[in-house]
């Protein structure tokens, strides 16, 4: 059930909301046990199939923690840690890798071991990664034991469940105490302010650039010659779409987790605003990037053993990262591309460092900015192309390789702005594909443009609520007040997202894929 | 009212201020012609036009635009002096518009042919899942009168799916002439003949640039419903007909031939059509794999045929179709 959807709006959330306030806030396991059940039904909605297998999963999580923990101060309690967490490895490694290494398999041996039939189980890289960070917290003696009533909640909680955030048990668990877990209409207008904006964001942003995004990138897939223009383009709408679709997909599950009560971490801070790839790493998919730093980045020795290590630490990181977010070629790419940046990007700012320079100025940081975003632009290529030759294929009319070209359905190459573009030297070519109106597309461009680099994040609006777990840093100037103005205005709004249904079923969210 | 209540106030308010401005925009649109609607208005004019004017009994061809460019209704007549107007327009209107205007055109003593797209038995009075910009723009700015006769559910699918760029461009043109249209081709009334058929696309006359919709799938490999939603219309209309002496005659659609046509699940669809109109008493002629022709037969879509082919196709057709003719 996707929280775009009108069943999950008008049908699942209503009910599960209205079930939840009805049920007395003492003693706290009714609501609770309430919580659970709709959090599995909901997971439940997608396939009922592989409910036991998420459930199987935190009674085997929850056991090993629990033997782990008791025998503490004894030898087992490693080989206990090692067989939880290769137990978690080997459940996600089966559903989402295996076909991946048969095909790699074959390409080395030069044969065709077919494929496996394999569903991938909606969401096991999130809870599995949720449960892993738990027992490496066990272990390391962090953590209290939890009852199971709430180590299993804070595993299938229906709006972390999907794609995060990938949350931690000691935010979360503590939360479910009475204190917090009981009606606030401030946590509901908050909550579901959150919710609207990560919904306007997914339907009336995201989507319908998807259209576009798809034309491109299929028209490269399909062998077709793509315009300098529309590359660049496509990749840029790209770029926009996954943002306001995981950002709304964020915002909408910290909307919906403080309906109930509950905060959860940030997930996304302004990212394309970062003005470097290490504060790229800082600003998107933020709970991913806590993870992989805590648990894969310091394990491995972090930057403690001198620069050669780090660099190569920060590469095993991200090329982790990669294959985390898909079973595939081009997302290994994608992630060892990240892992360079940030190397060249640690050795830059060492350069810096040995010569004391302060470059915390506007003149700095504006092309700091412009070349982040550029090679962030770049590696998105990979993570949206479905082949390493689609990818190669968009990079090269990206480099001008084809030509500076771009077709008269952009614009009229006799009137101005198309007269400019023929005068600086772009080449009017016969259309790769039919697109309904670049107008439409850019302005809507534009717009997300506009939203990314000079608004505030929806955190920051509303910063005097405090949203999320973490205080908002910089907030800014733009404050949103929780008003009648601009309850108008999320109401009025809402019916737009209503015809939007109409017009065409709600589409999935990109990070599901993972 | 303290401040979270009056905020949530403010949310639905805010909702019927917008869902009110947006009902009362549709009203105004109600009967504003736009440029997309306005080759199926020209259409549909011209054909009511030379219904009007021919004598029973005739034929009359009702389908989408595959039977408008695909078979000829002048060819027929040619060959068995039986009166023939081709009614067939674009398909986005939709079986149940298509049956309406037959019954407009319809006399006792005549014979229709009922032509449908694969694609139309899928399709109810006004569909929400797939619905056509094109029938929702024609049934907004060209027959309001079509709107009103609607059910309640099928007026909130009209205006649900009336996008706002469609509104705007509606309260923009209120009062205004309506705009001559300009580069639209072959698709201009002007290019349909005296008998309803399309003139002007001749093989010599195709573009130059396949436009790949030729090579586009039809439901034909899907399957249909054991009920396909068209029935329903079609069913009422068959009665209407019988009450009249009118008769009833279904075919298949020509439509450009693909490898996956030939697969069971295609000849099942075949046989559900031909089973729903024979429980109708409806003759259906021929055999769908006869109107599965090559693409080099196709001039623009994978339904339009071209001037030639469309000959050859109605020629094959007439010797089928002269027994119910008599």
């Amino acid at each position: 059930m996707l929280f775009s959807s009108w069943q999950f709006i008008f049908l699942f959330l209503p009910i599960a909301l209205i079930i939840f306030f009805l049920i007395p806030a003492r003693p706290t396991w009714p609501r609770k046990t309430w919580l659970l059940t709709v959090s599995l039904f909901f997971y439940g909605y997608w396939k009922a199939e592989y409910v036991p297998l998420l459930l199987f999963s935190i009674v085997c999580n929850y056991t090993v923690a629990d033997l782990i923990t008791r025998y503490r101060q004894h030898r087992p309690a490693k080989a206990i840690f090692i067989i939880g967490i290769s137990l978690n490895l080997l459940l996600l490694g089966y559903y989402k890798y295996t076909n991946f290494f048969i095909h790699i398999l074959g390409r080395v041996s030069n044969h065709d071991f077919g494929r496996l039939d394999i569903i991938l189980p909606l969401a096991i890289s999130f809870f599995t990664f949720t449960q892993i960070g738990y027992l490496v917290d066990v272990y390391r003696n962090q953590s209290l034991h939890y009852r199971f009533l709430d180590y299993s909640l804070f595993v299938v909680f229906f709006p972390h469940l999907i794609a995060g955030p990938i949350v931690r048990h000691w935010e979360i668990i503590p939360q479910f105490a009475e204190r917090t877990l009981k009606v606030n209409l401030t946590d509901t207008s908050v909550g579901l302010t959150l919710f609207l904006i990560g919904l306007y964001k997914k339907v009336l942003l995201a989507d319908p650039l998807s259209s576009y995004v798809a034309l491109v990138y299929g028209a490269a897939a399909k062998g077709l010659t793509l315009t300098w223009f529309d590359a660049w383009l496509g990749t840029l709408a790209f770029a926009l779409q996954i943002y306001f679709d995981f950002s709304g997909y964020s915002d909408m599950a910290i909307g919906l987790a403080r309906l109930f009560g509950i905060k959860f971490p940030i997930n996304f801070d302004s990212p394309y605003q970062a003005s470097s790839i290490s504060e790229f790493w800082t600003r998107w998919h933020i709970t991913l990037t806590r993870f992989l730093r805590e648990y894969v980045y310091f394990p491995l020795g972090g930057n403690r053993r001198g620069p050669w290590r780090q660099a190569l630490n920060i590469l095993i990181t991200m090329f982790l990262s990669g294959l985390w977010h898909g079973a595939g070629r081009t997302y290994v790419i994608w992630g060892s591309l990240h892992g360079f940046y940030l190397v060249v990007a640690h050795q830059w700012r060492r350069f810096i460092t040995s010569r004391a320079w302060r470059l915390d100025y506007w003149w700095y940081r504006f092309p700091s900015t412009a070349l982040t975003f550029l090679v962030v632009l770049f590696a998105w290529v990979f993570f949206r192309a479905a082949t390493l030759g689609v990818a190669g294929d968009v990079l090269s009319s990206m480099v001008g390789q084809h030509g500076l070209t771009m077709t008269d359905a952009v614009t009229d190459p006799a009137k101005f702005p198309g007269l400019w573009c023929a005068k600086l030297g772009v080449r009017f070519v016969p259309e790769t594909f039919a697109i309904e109106s670049y107008g439409v597309v850019m302005a809507l461009m534009l717009l997300m443009l506009i939203i990314v680099f000079l608004l505030p994040n929806a955190q920051q609006m509303l910063a005097a609520y405090s949203p999320a777990l973490e205080p908002v840093e910089h907030a800014g100037l733009f404050r949103l007040k929780l008003g009648l103005g601009s309850a108008v205005f999320f109401g009025g709004a809402f019916f737009f997202v209503l015809r939007s249904f109409y017009i065409a079923a709600p589409s999935p969210f990109l990070y599901f894929n993972f | 009212m303290n401040a979270p209540w009056r905020y949530f106030a403010g949310l639905v308010a805010g909702f019927l201020l917008v869902f009110g401005a947006t009902v009362a925009a549709f009203y105004l649109n109600l009967g504003v012609p736009s440029d997309l609607s306005s080759w199926t208005f020209q259409l549909t004019q011209k054909k009511r036009a030379l219904a009007a004017q021919a004598n029973s009994p005739k034929l009359l061809l009702v389908g989408g635009s595959a039977t408008l460019f695909g078979i000829s209704a002048k060819e027929i007549e040619c060959e068995t002096g039986h009166r023939s107007i081709n009614l067939a327009n674009h398909a986005a209107l939709g079986p149940s518009y298509m049956l309406s205007e037959a019954q407009k055109a319809a006399k006792s003593g005549d014979t229709i042919l009922v032509v449908f797209e694969y694609e139309l038995y899928n399709v109810g009075k006004v569909e929400r899942i797939g619905a056509d910009t094109v029938q929702m723009d024609y049934i907004v700015s060209r027959d309001p009168d079509f709107f009103h006769s609607l059910s309640p559910m099928e007026k909130w699918n009209v205006f649900m799916l009336t996008s706002n760029q469609r509104l705007l461009e509606g309260l923009e043109n209120r009062g205004r002439p309506e705009a001559p249209r300009q580069d639209v081709g072959i698709y201009d009334v002007r290019y349909v003949n005296g008998w309803g058929d399309q003139t002007h696309h001749a093989e010599a006359d195709r573009p130059a640039q396949r436009d790949p919709s030729v090579q586009r799938k039809s439901p034909l490999m899907y399957g249909l419903a054991k009920q396909p939603k068209a029935f329903a219309s079609v069913k009422s209309f068959c009665k209407w007909a019988q009450t009249r002496q009118i008769r009833v005659l279904a075919t298949y659609p020509n439509l450009c031939d693909q490898p996956e046509y030939h697969l069971p699940i295609a000849r099942q669809t075949a046989k559900t059509i031909h089973d729903s109109f024979a429980s109708l008493n409806v003759p259906v002629i021929g055999d769908y794999t006869e109107s599965l022709l090559p693409a080099e037969q196709f001039f623009d879509t994978n339904y339009h045929l071209t001037e030639e082919a469309a000959l050859a196709r109605t020629q094959r057709l007439i010797p089928q179709l002269m027994p119910f003719l008599k």
